[in-house]
């Protein structure tokens, strides 16, 4: 088995994603990340499937080239937050990046107002959200470390939003910031709690390009494809965290149950999500209409692709979810009837 | 509550096993009580009737849909075994009787 893949440079958005979840193939220095390495089994294809999948530009693709390096992928190292955190330096944005002198006020509208604000309003979620990881890993000193990261990262957000915001004439105050901080308890299952936070961040990262894509104000329009950006490289990140949590657990098939419940309810009930990204997109549902971009359709079929690369369960598209499901609690049934006996 | 008792007996074994509970044993819990919520004494949430849905298509053939009866009848061991016994084929269901 051996699968090359290539990164087209011109839809790279540098988000890093690639060299997150696939660090010995994929590499981000200056410029549009670069494939180094062929994937030679089926671990390492899951891994460079993953990154094709997780891009949120969709840059990355199977190719007949010769790769980069031609020597063996290095063993995965023990801890993953000073890999992690080396791909999230790489790709990290300043501020003063942003092009700030570009604003255009006739272009910021009412109606393109009212979806920023609804935007920073659930970029604060990631203060609650944090102290809530902390708390469910705290004695993970990795992916504890990465949090950290995480949290800087994402607070940058809302700060750049609500910067748009006041050159567009609208002030918001702390109680904003307080009560966008305000969410739900997380699930009991860390598995659980990770692959939410996967799919969030896939459908944030999608949501913002979407935006991107249509007519915005200029320096809106860049300031969503950094965001977009951040957030496709954290659901790499948790993606890479969640990978290494099965992969030393003592209930593994449980925990992909759990994985496949967490999709299941994403996909199918999704109203009943309360995951801060999820209110979100329906409170999108409504302020975007006015703006004329087309109507936001969630990756889904990617989505369960990725849940797919994770736990190594036949998930080509959302509609094998059921079977899927049905399937591996069969199996979890069996090896829970084995146990006991 | 019109589902057979063995049925019901059944269902809460599966929801303790499936849930993983050690709080509670299938023994105690009642046709009646809660069993959804951190306020219940069964305390169980989305994800585990996600799992109870399955093993009840495994185990009795009934494929329970996402509708919005759905919290109706997992409300209880009670209305869920009625749901069931609603749905299942009946030569199934007489093994219960």
């Amino acid at each position: 088995m051996r699968a090359s893949y290539q990164v087209e440079g011109k839809t790279c958005i540098r988000c890093g994603a690639c060299a997150t979840v696939a660090p010995a193939h994929f590499a981000l220095k200056q410029g549009p990340a670069k494939a180094l390495r062929a994937a030679t089994d089926e671990r390492e294809q899951r891994l460079c499937e993953a990154a094709r999948l997780i891009c949120p530009t969709q840059a990355i693709s199977k190719s007949d080239a010769a790769p980069a390096l031609d020597t063996p992928a290095p063993p995965e190292p023990a801890e993953l937050y000073p890999s992690v955190l080396d791909v999230a330096e790489a790709a990290r944005w300043k501020l003063a990046d942003l092009p700030w002198s570009s604003f255009d006020l006739a272009k910021a509208t009412p109606a393109l107002r009212a979806v920023v604000r609804e935007m920073a309003y659930s970029e604060q979620t990631t203060f609650s959200a944090t102290q809530k990881f902390m708390e469910a890993f705290g004695k993970d000193a990795d992916f504890s470390q990465w949090i950290s990261v995480w949290f800087y990262e994402e607070t940058r957000h809302p700060l750049v939003l609500l910067k748009w915001l006041e050159r567009a004439g609208e002030m918001q105050n702390d109680d904003f910031v307080m009560k966008g901080r305000e969410s739900e308890p997380f699930m009991p299952s860390l598995i659980g709690t990770l692959v939410i936070n996967i799919v969030s961040e896939l459908v944030a990262a999608h949501a913002y390009l979407h935006m991107a894509s249509g007519r915005l104000e200029p320096l809106l329009h860049a300031t969503v494809q950094k965001l977009a950006a951040d957030e496709g490289r954290h659901a790499a990140s948790f993606f890479t965290f969640a990978r290494r949590l099965l992969s030393t657990s003592r209930q593994p098939e449980r925990d992909k149950l759990d994985a496949l419940k967490v999709l299941h309810f994403w996909l199918n009930i999704g109203n009943d999500v309360s995951h801060p990204v999820n209110q979100s997109m329906k409170r999108l549902e409504e302020l975007l209409p006015p703006l004329g971009a087309p109507p936001f359709i969630p990756p889904n079929d990617r989505i369960a692709q990725v849940v797919g690369q994770l736990t190594g369960l036949k998930l080509d598209s959302a509609a094998d979810l059921p079977n899927t499901m049905l399937e591996h609690t069969r199996r979890v049934r069996a090896a829970t009837a084995a146990t006991a006996a | 509550m019109s589902s057979p008792p063995a049925l019901r007996q059944r269902l809460k074994t599966i929801i303790v096993e499936s849930c993983g509970l050690t709080h509670v044993t299938a023994a105690e819990v009642t046709d009646d009580e809660i069993l959804f919520g951190p306020q219940t004494r069964v305390q169980l949430n989305s994800l585990d009737a996600v799992e109870i849905a399955m093993n009840i298509q495994i185990e009795f053939g009934v494929k329970l849909e996402n509708s919005s009866s759905a919290r109706e009848y997992f409300k209880c061991v009670g209305s869920l075994a009625d749901h069931v016994a609603s749905k299942m084929e009946p030569q199934r269901l007489a093994g219960f009787q």
